[in-house]
């Protein structure tokens, strides 16, 4: 009954099923031309590296362009008048922060106050557009439904599931040289987190692109209709330097994990979810001094008890080893000094662009401040570490 | 070796180059789990390592967890650990050894095991204290054969 307000933007709904039961993006074909290596990922098939492999992946895009095909995280649009009161009932985003075009990262909240998913939201003339994670998109289409049937059920909300379009994301600082070439038009003036419809002369198609990504440098998030997207994808890698060589790579999901783990960027599932809330994640800067105050989202209350002193006792913190080791992955123990728990891994390993070993854990609150030295676990083995400022490698967003 | 994410189907194990000087044998023998030992069947001593297979399937190899020297294992224990940027695999004897010593080169460059696993990327020295109870150990030809059944 709830999916009276789900509708499709393809009549039928558009999956791609291998015989694993998994599901296909529509660049399943193009990542194997390319050499891709699948793996099953969020229910979805899709490439942990290509031939060149996770590390000079990750460098590349440090240093030119990568493309990652990101098409199995969901994509959503929200449409009519009281779309606005909705967001702001399922999300912590303040949309009086954003002008029409603008994009924010926001969390969607439950009733605790625990993270549900997080989620970039771009306001636009008349709809809201939003990224939900690819493990997430099923759970929350259905809290979103039951929120829209329990309270929104005499209001003008409408949401649209968009099945037409794979998402590509460009990234690194050569990004915008060669996005210019094929939208053929300068992108000076589109800054960090704003979102526009472009052109693809060449394609005869338009685009979403919005100004973000997920590897800590300047980058575009692109949504193409399903059969424009090898093409786009071929027309990406065209692009030579004046080297001859291809200035976009393509990249899998290995070497996302790592730019995104240098760059301090958290992930759903490792640093996120249903227990945590924004004061253990410390997001808490997703949620304006407004929307503190006023609340209105689903798990206020819960969020709000969390921030008064002495109630959430572990913090995520960042670290990075002070020598070699073995690296703390998921799961691995947080030890102090004198070998007592303190806390746990929630993501880890080596960032190449650092050459050393990088991770995040949940900890005791007195272990987080920056410079703090603890230990962490690996096979019996402890490796000291140091607490530190992410991100660790310097931001390329593009702010004008 | 543990948790090997997806098969590759070009396989390039180095064939063994040196010639007996002495009289007696140098014996190498692979595991199904992609590991080697080499090793004379007069001291008993040797090397153990990765195979080709195994480097390129871990990908960008960043450290080798190692054993202490002095240290006994039974077949079936895991003596250490790769770590590559991607994963991590856990590395079994498939017969008793005593660990004589380890790769120093590789604690500073462990990339040497991803570019010469079976020469300079060899990870610790051994001496096979009995075959007594070894497990499913393959002669090259057969390690071939059985790479051939994965692709």
């Amino acid at each position: 009954m709830f999916n009276r307000f789900v509708t499709r933007s393809t009549p039928k709904g558009v999956r791609f099923f291998s015989s694993t039961n998994l599901s296909r993006t529509a660049l399943f074909d193009w990542h194997a031309a390319q050499g891709g290596k699948n793996v099953p990922f969020a229910g979805y098939e899709l490439p942990v590296q290509y031939k060149a492999g996770l590390m000079k992946e990750h460098l590349h895009c440090r240093e030119n362009s990568s493309l990652f095909d990101v098409s199995h995280m969901g994509q959503l649009r929200i449409h009519g008048k009281d779309r606005t009161e909705f967001i702001e009932r399922i999300t912590v985003l303040d949309t009086q922060t954003l002008k029409t075009g603008e994009g924010s990262l926001s969390l969607i909240t439950n009733e605790n106050g625990g993270i549900k998913d997080d989620t970039v939201i771009t306001t636009n003339e008349d709809h809201i557009y939003m990224v939900v994670n690819a493990a997430c998109k099923e759970k929350d289409i259905a809290h979103m439904n039951k929120v829209l049937d329990d309270e929104f059920s005499n209001k003008d909300v409408h949401l649209e599931l968009i099945d037409d379009r794979a998402l590509i994301a460009v990234q690194g600082p050569k990004t915008q040289g060669v996005l210019e070439q094929i939208f053929e038009t300068s992108l000076k003036d589109q800054f960090f987190m704003n979102s526009t419809v472009l052109r693809i002369p060449k394609l005869d198609t338009e685009v979403i692109a919005t100004r973000c990504g997920y590897t800590g440098e300047d980058g575009f998030e692109i949504s193409v209709l399903n059969d424009k997207a090898a093409d786009l994808a071929d027309l990406l890698t065209s692009i030579k330097s004046s080297e001859g060589n291809s200035i976009v790579a393509p990249a899998g999901l290995g070497a996302r994990d790592s730019l995104r783990l240098e760059a301090g960027l958290c992930l759903y599932g490792n640093e996120m979810n249903e227990d945590i809330s924004p004061v253990e994640a410390i997001l808490q800067w997703t949620i304006t001094k407004r929307r503190k105050k006023e609340g209105g989202f689903i798990g206020h209350e819960g969020y709000m008890a969390k921030r008064k002193k002495g109630v959430v006792k572990e913090k995520r913190c960042c670290f990075v080893y002070e020598g070699r080791g073995a690296p703390a992955r998921e799961g691995a123990e947080v030890v102090d000094n004198e070998g007592k728990t303190i806390g746990k891994v929630c993501s880890g390993g080596y960032g190449p662009s650092v050459g050393k070993n990088i991770g995040m854990a949940y900890v005791k609150n007195k272990y987080i401040k920056a410079g703090t030295e603890f230990q962490v676990k690996v096979r019996g083995r402890s490796y000291p570490v140091k607490v530190t400022r992410f991100p660790l490698t310097k931001p390329g967003y593009y702010r004008g | 070796m543990l948790n090997i994410l997806f098969k590759r189907s070009t396989v390039n194990v180095a064939k063994k180059t040196t010639l007996p000087l002495r009289t007696f044998a140098v014996h190498t023998k692979f595991t199904k789990e992609h590991e080697w030992i080499k090793y004379d069947d007069e001291t008993m001593e040797g090397q153990f390592g990765i195979t080709q297979h195994a480097a390129n399937e871990l990908g960008d190899i960043v450290f080798v967890d190692l054993p202490f020297e002095g240290d006994t294992f039974a077949p079936g224990d895991a003596i250490g650990a790769v770590e590559s940027v991607k994963t991590s695999a856990q590395i079994y004897t498939p017969v008793d050894v005593e660990i004589l010593g380890n790769n120093q080169e590789i604690e500073a460059t462990p990339e040497l095991v991803n570019q010469s696993p079976m020469e300079d990327g060899w990870i610790t020295k051994i001496k096979v204290t009995s075959l007594d109870n070894a497990k499913d150990l393959l002669s090259e030809e057969e390690y071939q054969k059985f790479l051939k059944t994965l692709e």
